[in-house]
């Protein structure tokens, strides 16, 4: 099964809906960021991640 | 800081992933990964510490070697957001 990525806030998951924001998630994305430690991080920050996770850095509807 | 880091072609967003499973209960410093698209062969790591590559923890498979020196953050933006225009164009 593929990965999803949300189409808001760009967390990833295999759910057709995002688990943290509860927008429609593509199959269609790429690049990946994996945040570990969001307090601590300026890519975090200057992406507007709060929550650790894997996310894309480009979602396609 | 930020730095790059070598992997195997193609394995960029699988290191990643593995890379931030193994740090996890580690004090590396590391806080964020990165693997963009566009850059076949490195992934990019943020981390508030400098990194030691004998870190056990910083042992993963298909991970190559860390790049010398660090990269600079404006370097990095380029990757994050690869169609802003488009976005400033939809929220208007
Ligand atoms: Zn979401």
């Amino acid at each position: 099964m593929a990965e999803r990525a949300c189409q808001r806030c760009k967390y990833i998951s295999y759910d057709k809906k995002c688990p943290i924001c509860d927008s429609e998630t593509s199959s269609d994305w790429s690049g990946l960021i994996v945040v570990t430690d969001p307090d601590n991080s300026k890519l975090a920050e200057e992406l507007n991640i709060t929550m650790p996770g894997r996310y894309a850095l480009k979602v396609n509807k | 800081m930020f730095y790059a880091m070598r992997v195997l072609i193609g394995q960029e967003k699988n290191v990643a992933a593995l890379l931030a499973q193994s740090i996890k209960h580690e004090d590396t410093g590391i806080s964020a990964i990165l693997a963009p698209e566009s850059m076949q062969g490195y992934i990019f790591v943020e981390s508030d510490k400098m990194l030691d590559m004998r870190h056990p923890a910083l042992r993963v498979p298909n991970l190559r070697s860390l790049v010398e020196g660090d990269v600079e953050f404006d370097e990095l933006k380029s990757f994050l957001n690869p169609e802003p225009a488009m976005v400033n164009i939809i929220k208007g």
